[in-house]
């Protein structure tokens, strides 16, 4: 039998296994298979339907995952198990999180950075700096239902009084109110407070250390802050969802969310690429979209969950490639709410809801840029700074063809310059991420095999130039033996040209004076080496914002003749 | 696979349970009836943190001749907890009864009064099962019809079918007293008519579908509103429609499952535990009954007479596995399953 290691992700709707195995030395893909997530009620459907996967998995594959009763069974026990099996999370509701800090700048905006991979909603936010009375602070800390709390803030041998206040009435919180859930503590504040923290609040397993978030002024590391963090995770989702405890133990397993683990993928990408730009990742899920951003060998990332109202509904409606009535649109939106399993099988729905995935991405990368100030995107202008690659993620792109997934991500990311966009159509990223500590050899080979869908290459035009004027010439040169080819842009236009097949194309950009296709300023042009996609080279010269006609009809079949240059 | 439950006869179970530890007030067995306090758990009202040493101006290393009580003692409104005497004496005394709970690096916090939360039956029957240290689960038979969306309100009344015609100019301001009542009404309500029909003040309020432009004010409304087919312009199924009718004038619950969750609607019938409790777990095959979610049939209903076991591409290009559907008015449709509600029934129509 090779060896095996197995991937687990138990998402909003789905639970994922994927299977890797080691021939020859490489490591590579085996299977994929795949159950409805249930983690209500008192965890016997959610034991059956792991089981079920495991069982999938064993069937069809060179493993062993259940006993000889078909049942689940500690794993080191059974002789053909994987190597190790790696557990991710993205289901139940967000961890509901106060921050503690000293100041605004210096300790609550980078406490959010931090939380913000863990699928953490934050309720209660208390700056120390803002001098709440012991009294009020204490009231608020105990009617918040909190069940983490992170407190950082102050400089290693900084001022300890207003932090040794807060964790007195920490202390208070956790012993006196009783709670169906242990709430869990993580500080990683003033090093010095960090064991008077801990004898303190007396919370035992339910305390999670850290060094100091903060490690010059004005200067954050978040990954010293992680390990804690994902104890407490864990620690939170073994007590919400009954029946995972048993299954992390006979998996011997540790179980870590979804976001962070596909964080580490995209800052391992970031940090292995030569480019000097950022990797984006999006993943549009159910309900929600998560941005993950990794840029100067930072990592950032957020799962943003949209508000419907009428106002968004409206924006959204503006973006569809179908005329459709408010009140049918917004019908259409609510009933998915409701199912989100829904196939759209009309013309119609599948306008409204790649209308709507425009309008989720782009509240996610606006909700990303509160966040992270450095991020780089302007909600009028688009992502202004540069990703490549781009990668688009999550099960409600199976909703969608390729040139179909790519408008719904132009248009909800308006990138700029030159880049890629990839898909991960088997949500990979994540499968990596769980496995990575185990073996860091299994994602870089695995991913050599370019498991990712090259979508496009995207070539965006910056310019100030009015509608209808030529901004770009680009020569196509697709070898020797064929005739090179010609394209003029003008302003306005989107232009997609195909790429060889299993080759490699070479297109020379010559854009106009003060055009800036993203080689460094404008007018500067060069050769530029894209490789076979699925949708091809995609040139955007709609410009930023978008400029869509008032009229709906117009804007409708605006939108619809986008679409249709990509690909019908 | 989507299913809601329309049934009559059917054993109900609801869960009750407090967020946090505290006491269960029944046992096994107990018949409990509407109201009745299922479990409750005690937390102190207030809370008063005193700093003793900046307050009174105490040298730290002088802080405990100047205390009056110990930590864990319980404490009367008036009594001195920290004194400083003088010229002018400081005085720190208990606001209210209680107890000190901290009294550490010169701060005394106090828990003062006393909170009781509670949980109570929302309905009637017995308790099945109890969940140690949180609540118990309610047992009952009775008829059954599972919403898709609720306000989050349960409520109680009696039931009351409207049929009333809001277009006809006749009729206006003649809606009949719904006081208290559980309404249900089969017309399209409208922003407007949901108004008015507020402004009779039922107890909770039962629509086959509700349009977008009221669900704000279905949630911020303190009147229970459930919504049995989801959003739009939608009809009600025969099967419900038939079981609503058994209803009139009964005693019905209405039971959410919280804001924008599903909800019950039950009438609670005779007789102990049915059959029905082992009954093998309703699943999509030839002869079901189900509800389509998506347009052009939105609301409507039919009978699956065929499951393919291939994908079909629909007009949006995608594939799906698909039913094919007899609609009640007899044409055939090619559905995606994903884009079916199982109708989970017992009550033939």
């Amino acid at each position: 039998m090779p060896k095996t290691y197995l991937s687990l992700d138990i998402g909003k709707s789905q639970t994922q296994a994927w299977l890797f195995a080691q021939r020859d030395g490489t490591w590579a893909l085996q299977g994929t298979a795949s159950v409805p997530t249930a983690i209500e009620g008192d965890g016997t459907q959610f034991h059956h339907n792991i089981q079920q996967l495991l069982g999938q998995i064993q069937q069809r594959h060179e493993v062993r995952l259940l006993d000889d009763h078909g049942q689940i069974t500690n794993i080191r026990r059974l002789e053909g198990a994987p190597a190790a099996i790696g557990m991710s999370l993205s289901a139940g509701k967000p961890i509901r999180t106060a921050l503690i800090g000293l100041s605004e700048a210096y300790s609550i905006a980078p406490l959010r950075r931090l939380v913000s991979l863990f699928n953490c909603e934050v309720v209660l936010e208390v700056n120390l700096q803002e001098n709440l009375n012991a009294t009020t602070q204490l009231e608020r800390l105990l009617k918040s239902d909190v069940e983490l709390y992170v407190i950082g803030g102050g400089a290693n041998g900084g001022a300890q009084k207003a932090l040794k206040a807060a964790i007195e009435n920490l202390r208070l919180v956790y012993h006196l109110i009783p709670r169906a859930v242990r709430p869990q503590i993580v500080y990683c504040g003033n090093q010095d407070l960090a064991e008077y923290a801990q004898s303190e609040i007396e919370a035992g397993l339910d305390m999670h250390l850290a060094s100091n978030l903060q490690t010059n002024p004005g200067q954050e590391d978040q990954t010293l802050v992680w390990k804690a963090m994902l104890a407490a995770f864990e620690r939170l989702r073994i007590q919400q969802i009954p029946g995972l405890a048993d299954i992390v133990s006979d998996l011997r397993t540790r179980v870590i969310p979804s976001d962070f683990s596909a964080g580490r993928m995209v800052h391992f990408l970031e940090r292995s690429s030569e480019k000097g730009k950022g990797v984006l990742l999006v993943r549009i899920e159910p309900g929600t979209v998560s941005v993950i951003s990794a840029r100067d060998q930072v990592l950032n990332g957020i799962c943003h969950q949209l508000e419907m109202n009428e106002s968004v509904l409206e924006i959204a409606r503006g973006l569809s490639s179908q005329v459709t009535d408010p009140t049918s649109f917004a019908t259409y939106i609510y009933n998915r709410n409701l199912f989100p399993d829904f196939t759209p099988a009309t013309l119609e729905d599948l306008g409204i809801e790649h209308a709507w995935a425009r309008v989720r991405i782009r509240e996610a990368l606006k909700a990303l840029q509160q966040l992270d100030p450095g991020f780089g995107y302007s909600p009028d202008l688009g992502l202004t700074r540069a990703y490549e690659p781009i990668i688009l993620s999550g099960p409600e792109l199976h909703l969608a063809a390729p040139h179909q997934g790519l408008m719904i991500a132009l248009d909800g990311i308006l990138p700029h310059g030159i880049t890629t966009v990839l898909q991960d159509e088997q949500q990979l990223l994540t499968a990596l991420g769980n496995l990575a500590p185990h073996d860091p050899l299994l994602p870089v080979q695995v991913m050599d095999e370019e498991v990712f869908t090259n979508l496009a290459t995207v070539i965006n035009v910056d310019t100030p130039a009015s509608e209808g004027q030529k901004v770009l010439q680009i020569e196509v040169n697709e070898g020797e033996q064929m005739p090179r080819l010609y394209h003029k842009i003008q302003t306005g236009e989107l232009k997609r040209i195909e790429t060889m097949a299993n080759s490699k194309t070479e297109l020379y950009l010559a854009p106009a004076d003060e055009s800036d296709v993203g080689m460094g300023m404008p007018g500067l042009g060069g050769w530029v080496t894209v490789l076979d996609s699925k949708v091809g080279v995609v040139v955007d010269a709609r410009g930023r914002p978008l400029s869509l006609p008032a009229n709906e009809i117009e804007r409708a079949e605006t939108l619809h003749n986008w679409l249709w240059e990509l690909g019908g | 696979m989507n299913k809601v439950v329309i049934r009559s006869g059917q054993p109900v179970y609801k869960q009750v349970r407090l967020s946090q530890p505290g006491t269960v007030l029944v046992r096994t067995g107990q018949e409990v009836k509407v109201g009745d306090v299922l479990a409750e758990a005690v937390i102190p009202q207030e809370f008063q943190v005193f700093d003793v040493i900046n307050h009174l101006r105490i040298p730290p290393n002088r802080l405990e001749q100047h205390l009056k009580r110990l930590n864990g003692e319980v404490v009367r409104k008036g009594d001195v907890i920290a004194q400083k005497p003088g010229l002018i004496t400081r005085i720190f005394r208990a606001s209210q009864d209680g107890k000190i709970v901290s009294l550490r690096e010169g701060r005394v916090t106090l828990a003062m009064g006393e909170q009781k939360l509670q949980v109570r039956a929302p309905i009637a029957g017995t308790v099945v099962e109890l969940i140690p240290g949180f609540g118990a689960v309610i047992g009952l038979t009775g008829n059954l019809i599972q919403g898709v969306w609720s306000n989050g309100h349960n409520a109680s009344g009696s039931f009351f079918h409207l049929e009333f015609d809001f277009t006809d100019p006749q009729q206006r301001g003649r809606l009949p007293d719904l006081q208290d009542k559980i309404v249900y009404s089969g017309a399209i309500i409208t922003p407007d008519r949901f108004r008015l029909l507020m402004v009779k003040k039922p107890a909770g309020i039962v629509l086959p579908s509700l349009v977008p432009g009221l669900i704000q004010e279905a949630l911020n409304s303190s009147i229970a509103v459930i919504n049995l087919n989801g959003f739009g312009d939608q009809e009600i199924d025969p099967v419900s429609s038939k079981l609503l009718d058994t209803m009139q004038d009964q005693e019905v619950f209405v039971l959410s499952e919280g804001s924008g969750q599903s909800a019950e609607l039950i009438m609670p019938g005779e007789g102990g535990q049915s059959v029905a409790l082992f009954d093998e777990e309703v699943t999509l095959k030839v002869g079901s009954l189900v509800r389509l979610l998506g347009e052009p049939y939105l609301g409507s209903t039919g009978k699956v007479l065929e499951l393919p076991q291939r994908a079909e591409r629909f007009a949006s290009a995608l594939k799906a596995y698909v039913a094919v559907v007899e609609r009640t008015d007899g044409t055939l449709i090619r559905v995606p399953v994903t884009n079916l509600l199982l109708l989970d029934v017992n009550f033939k129509d």
